[in-house]
């Protein structure tokens, strides 16, 4: 089931009415009854993999709570690690090293054991097993108690709001409110439904309406320009934060309705005026997640390095990102462009603060205005790797865009309309980014201007949404 | 909390009057068939694929004829959605007035509306039309339809509104005046459709099953008045594909007509009535088929002009 299929709408409001119908000591039972209901429906078969990650982590973390030796600790820890991750590397990343061995065993002409092999990938294991893992973690370092109640660690790693993709939330923050459910309070239901009324905005009319054109393009990149390459890039990154950032929101504001607070996973990332600041703005619960657990360690390891000990540490944390993206070499040099982005950042941080503060530029609008449009550009331009489905494909849109040029293909039906509502969602965060608590739609104080904006969206939704159930991140 | 389902419930309220009236307006631009399943249950109908759905114009018929339980109303899909079986039956049952006694059904039949299609399973009971409207529509004659507007919400097409090329009347019939106008565009459909038909023609096979079923659908439109089987007229070209497919097609039609008295007209010939693509008509040629269908069904019923 996925958050724009039929079947959800009729799913949605029947949990959430039995939901708070039931007594208080059941609810949580009852929410991950609905959870794997949601998540087998997709492929029965999917059940058994947050099932078998539950039960790793449930005995052991609290294996781990009561050694005492340190060793051991560690042991356990990583052996869970191991065993949760171990469904992961194998689904995502085996038939890609396979298809490796294959390729080179063929091309010098020894016979290879293995079939090119193709696994239909769960959806969403990235995001639930990393969850696990945070816990794991979380638990060794004795900033969680490992939880005694098996069905609340389900419930935690297949909560059916974050079970596709995410956001990637952490067990200090979910398990406690697992453990005192929120009663029924209207506030949450109707801040919820808000939220999931502007992730369908951004998900069906903008996303997917500007990923006709890019998809069209990029079925054929041969078939097109340079200039209709710089659109695609233009448009890509809005239609990526459209889609994660709109399905987060429809995710956000389910768990809301129930009574659940879960971290925002995106916060205007397209007026950051610089690359580290666009990632605390873009997909924060993973970059935050890849903080905690893996570049604040590796930093703390290479700390003798000094600077270079940072960027060795940038670099491994955004190589491994970009793998969590997918087993593909594009995937790779995605991640440590991303890393370069972020070293250089590092090593130029102290003279360019003082060039700010010496040159008065930094309330300067234009000034303000080319960072940010600087950091748009680079992550636009690498994220040509995000998009190409193999080097040969991203390094041609390369020589394309630097070399082909003439009219553009313009899908202008499509385009206009997508132009039209990206308008509207970059107006919004426009608002909230320069103005915030001003000129408010959804919670302006006026209950004709709140109700009318809300029909509007749902009517926009209603009218321009692209009918798919496909989900960028799915893929994940 | 009631404060929020109250506001809940006016939402819902406004949305539900706001789509009405944008469908009461527009409806026959976003969406091919919304218009059908808000129309009351009729006495006299059309039935079969896009060829009926285009070519034949209820408002010619209702002008050319007479003597019948008129007006008569397009009821045809598409190839896909309404080949002859127990689920288009039902369909046409609950879209039958129940006191008809003297009204006209013209079913138009071709040999793909009769054939098995790879996706059925037929001893299962799986059909590759399930799931499409007519057959997932509970609620024939509503209006407004919600359960159609929830149900074939993916098949609004909401921005057809700007354009207007085509429209779905309220006798059914289906206008496209998005139709080609050079001689390129016109080759170009029409070898798109000798490729599908030819694909078909190896896929497909004529089917036992759906012969059964249209007789059964004759036999059950027989006791409502009467029943003309029409084979519409297509290309040269698509003809020819069709009778290589399938090679008695026309007389296990005439022997369906002559077991259940009814009629089978036959216009394979027809090649004064040109298709643009290969296979459906423009508005004006569907008009003088029109005419000259109610011309041959009068024809063999004198008494009724």
């Amino acid at each position: 089931m996925t958050f724009n299929s039929l079947h959800f709408f009729i799913f949605f409001p029947l949990v959430c009415l039995f939901y708070y119908l039931i007594p208080m000591r059941f609810r949580v039972y009852f929410l991950l009854l609905a959870s794997y209901y949601f998540y087998m429906n997709l492929l029965p078969v999917f059940g058994l993999l947050t099932a078998g990650i539950t039960l790793s982590c449930f005995f052991f973390t609290r294996w781990i709570e009561k050694q005492q030796n340190e060793r051991k600790r560690s042991r356990l820890m990583w052996a869970n690690i191991v065993l949760i991750a171990s469904p992961l590397l194998f689904f995502k990343y085996f038939p890609a090293v396979n298809h490796l061995f294959f390729s080179l065993f063929e091309n010098a002409g020894i016979r290879y054991p293995l079939p090119e092999i193709s696994l239909l990938l769960p959806v969403g294991i990235s995001f639930y097993t990393f969850m696990a893992i945070g816990y794991t973690i979380d638990v060794f370092n004795e900033e969680v108690e490992a939880e005694n109640n098996i069905g609340i660690l389900a419930l935690y790693i297949s909560f059916f709001p974050m079970v596709l993709s995410g956001p990637i939330e952490r067990a200090g923050n979910m398990l406690p409110q697992f453990h005192s459910p929120e009663k029924l309070k209207a506030d949450n239901i109707s801040k919820g439904l808000k939220l999931m009324l502007w992730g369908y905005f951004m998900k069906l009319v903008v996303a997917d309406r500007l990923g006709i054109y890019i998809d069209e393009v990029y079925a054929d990149v041969s078939k097109y320009n340079g200039t209709t390459l710089w659109i695609t890039t233009f448009f890509y990154p809005f239609q990526v934060y459209g889609d994660l950032g709109g399905y987060s929101l429809i995710a956000i504001g389910t768990a809301k309705a129930l009574g659940y607070d879960v971290m925002h996973n995106f916060r205007r990332p397209f007026f950051a005026v610089s690359i580290s600041e666009f990632w605390r703005r873009w997909h924060i619960s993973l970059i935050t997640w890849i903080t905690d657990y893996i570049y604040t360690p590796l930093a703390y390891t290479f700390r003798r390095f000094g600077k270079w000990g940072i960027a060795i540490a940038l670099m491994l944390a955004f190589l491994i990102s970009g793998l969590w993206h997918g087993a593909a070499i594009t995937f790779v040099v995605w991640g440590l462009i991303q890393g370069i982005f972020l070293s250089v950042e590092a090593f130029t941080a102290r003279s360019r603060a003082q060039f700010r503060a010496g040159s008065k530029l930094a309330k300067n609008f234009v000034f303000l205005f080319a960072c940010t449009f600087l950091t748009f550009f680079l992550f636009a331009v690498s994220q040509i790797f995000g998009r190409a489905k193999d080097m040969h494909e991203a390094l041609s849109v390369f020589k394309k865009m630097g070399l082909q040029h003439g009219m553009p293909y313009l899908n202008v039906s499509e385009l206009s309309l997508g132009v039209l509502f990206l308008g509207v969602l970059l107006l919004s965060d426009f608002r909230d980014e320069y103005f915030p608590g001003k000129f408010k739609l959804f919670d302006n104080r006026h209950f004709v201007v709140r109700f009318a904006s809300y029909l509007t969206i749902f009517l926009c939704i209603v009218f321009f949404a692209v009918v798919s159930d496909q989900f960028i991140y799915f893929k994940f | 909390m009631k404060k929020l389902l109250l506001k809940l419930a006016l939402f819902a309220f406004a949305v539900f009057v706001l789509l009405t009236i944008f469908l009461e307006y527009n409806g026959r631009y976003v969406d091919s068939f919304y218009g059908k399943f808000t129309v009351a249950p009729q006495r006299s109908m059309i039935f079969g694929d896009s060829k009926s759905l285009m070519g034949i114009q209820p408002s010619v018929m209702n002008r050319n004829l007479n003597g019948y339980e008129f007006p008569i109303y397009n009821y045809s899909f598409t190839v896909a959605q309404a080949p002859y079986g127990e689920l288009y039956r039902q369909s046409i049952e609950k879209k039958l007035a129940p006191e008809t006694k003297n009204g006209l059904f013209i079913l138009s039949v071709s040999p793909w509306s009769i054939s098995e299609r790879p996706k059925d399973n037929v001893s299962k009971g799986i059909f590759s039309e399930a799931g499409w409207p007519p057959h997932n529509m509970h609620f024939a004659s509503l209006h407004p339809n919600p359960e159609y507007v929830v149900k074939n919400f993916k098949n609004f097409h909401f921005k057809a509104v700007f354009r207007r090329v085509s429209q779905l009347h309220d006798d059914g019939w289906f206008e496209d005046s998005n139709v080609p106008t050079t001689q390129r565009e016109k080759d170009e459909l029409m070898r798109h459709h000798e490729e599908m038909f030819a694909k078909q023609a190896a896929e497909w096979k004529p089917s036992a099953y759906r012969l059964s079923e249209l007789k059964k659908t004759v036999a059950m439109l027989k006791a409502h008045g009467r029943v003309i089987l029409l084979r519409m007229p297509s290309d040269a070209a698509i003809t020819k594909i069709e009778k290589a497919y399938w090679k008695d097609f026309d007389a296990e039609m005439r022997k369906i007509a002559a077991e259940s008295a009814s009629a089978y007209i036959d216009y394979t010939k027809g090649y004064q009535f040109p298709t643009y693509d290969g296979v459906h008509f423009d508005t004006k040629t569907g008009a003088e088929f029109t005419k000259s269908l109610c011309d041959s069904i009068a024809a063999r019923n004198p008494n009724r002009k």
